[in-house]
Formats: C-alpha cells, structure tokens, sequence
C-alpha cells in the first residue's frame, strides 16, 4: 500500500514538475513589451531626406530598394531588448524589406546581444558607437525605424514594439502606392 | 543457523524501504534541477530608466565624467514618446561590459 501511494505521489511530483516547465516554456514564447496600446512618434532630428553617400556592405541592398524599413536599436536601450525579444519570434518577410542596424560601444557586445536574439535573420550592421547611422541619417537614438524610398529616408519614428511596427509598414506601403513607387 | 528475530527483520525492511523512497525522492530532486536549474545566458546589465547599461551608477559621477575620455552615449525614448534617457557608458568598450568602467543615465519626460 505505501509503494503504491509513494508511486502515486512521485507521478503526482512528476506532473507538477512537467507542467511547471510547461508554463515556463509558454511565458518565455511570449512577447515582453510591457506596453499594451501600440504608438509611434516623429524623430524631429532625424535628416529626412537624406540619402547615405555610402552603405555599409551589410546594408548594401538598401540602397536601391524600392521602400525598406531598417529599425535601429542599441545595446544601451532597455525597450530594444523588448523589441529584439518580439523580433525574435517574427518572421523576417513579415515585416516587407526590414534590416536591422545595431548601435553599440563594443561590437563584442554587439554580436552577443544580436546572435541572444537571432538578429540575424535580418539584414543586420553591427554600428560601433552608432557612427553610420548618426553620419548619414542624423539618428542617435532608439528604437527607431526608419522607412526610406529608394534609398532616402522619408520619415523617422520611434515606436513601442512590433505591432507599432506593423502599423508604420501598412502607413509606409500606403505612401509608396501614392508616390507611385 | 539461527533464525534473526521478527523485530530485526522488520527494522531491515523498513531501512531498504526508506532506501528505495529515498533513491525515488532524489531521482525526482535531480529531475526538478535539471528542469529548472537550466538558468538563462547570465544578463549582468541594469535597467535604468530605457537605458540599459553594464554598471549601476554611482553617487557623484555625472554625465560629465562619463562623456569624458572613451564612451558610449546614446539616446532612447518610451512611454509614447514622452520619456527621453541619455545612456553613457565611459571605458575602451573593446570588449563587451569588461572594457567599460563606470555608466550614467539621465532622462526627462516631455
């Protein structure tokens, strides 16, 4: 009788054990922005308008694409990491052309938060000190996410997360459709 | 031969009794450790206001010093916009958080 009900208890542990990771696996799967209504907002410094005298190899595609979309994040940005941890259950073409431009003080750093969160998948130009992207665009903080038209910036936004995102790509197409591009 | 008594029998069943319950008890320990004892990729960083930075600021360092020498500034904005910080991490940042000395953050709401 004790074997069977010290059996029964260890099935009984083995079950709360399994559906204990259960839970954890499932909260680990979901999005961490701690922001629920999605918002965007204009980067006044940003240069619209401007067109880069010279891409990054990484980023070489960019150049001449019809419209694209590259989000700058940056180690130092606590809502980055949010973001990269919504990025990283997304499917790259989801999102139309999207790269990725990562600003950090070390690339050491730069690689491990990107390889943390498979930024990879994206067109991805690790920007030591955020040098290029401030060059070029005139962008110094982040998330930013710069929607460009043939290579020029049109606009500039920070936004809270990946359904912002969505909603600038769905802006963005409507643009490019009534600029006839 | 002599027979062991009943008592002594007993107390010998009751000991590789425990044995097994103990051996069953562990075997679930080493199962919940395993399950549960696999931590994350250690995240040393601190949050500070949208900024995420190697060290925890001390008391009497400024942004100044931090933008003094080597360093890393950058910006970011949450709340619809309405928060701004500025990040610094002051070091040779060759090396992920092991080149940076000292970090600084400020931030102001809209």
């Amino acid at each position: 009788m004790t074997i069977i009900l010290s059996v029964g208890m260890l099935l009984l542990a083995v079950a709360v054990v399994v559906l204990f990771a259960m839970f954890g696996e499932l909260a680990s799967r979901l999005p961490r922005s701690s922001e629920t209504e999605p918002w965007t907002a204009t980067v006044a410094e940003a240069a619209v308008g401007a067109s880069p005298t010279e891409w990054p190899q990484e980023l070489a595609e960019f150049a001449d694409a019809e419209h694209s979309l590259l989000l700058v994040l940056s180690t130092a940005c606590n809502s980055c990491i949010s973001i990269a941890g919504e990025l990283e259950h997304v499917d790259p073409s989801s999102l139309g052309k999207l790269g990725v431009i990562l600003s950090t003080g070390s690339s050491v750093r730069g690689k491990e938060f990107a390889s943390r969160y498979r930024l990879d998948r994206f067109s991805l130009f690790i920007d030591e000190n955020g040098a290029w992207v401030g060059r070029e665009f005139a962008v110094n903080s982040s998330p930013t996410a710069l929607s460009l038209i043939d290579g020029r910036l049109e606009s500039a936004n920070t936004f809270s997360g990946v359904p912002a995102l969505r909603g600038l790509v769905a802006d963005h197409d409507v643009v490019s459709r009534e600029s006839g591009v | 031969m002599v027979e062991e008594p009943t008592a002594v029998r007993g107390f010998a069943s009751n000991i590789r009794r425990r044995g097994l319950l103990g051996s069953i008890g562990a075997a679930g320990l080493t199962a919940a450790s395993l399950i549960f004892g696999q931590a994350d990729a250690a995240n040393a960083t601190i949050s500070k206001g949208c900024c995420n930075l190697c060290y925890n600021p001390a008391s009497g360092y400024t942004l100044a010093k931090c933008q003094h020498g080597t360093h890393y500034t950058w910006y970011c904005t949450v709340n619809s916009g309405g928060l701004h910080c500025t990040c610094c991490e002051h070091g040779t940042n060759l090396d992920s958080c092991s080149g940076v000395t000292a970090s600084w953050y400020t931030c102001k709401y809209n």
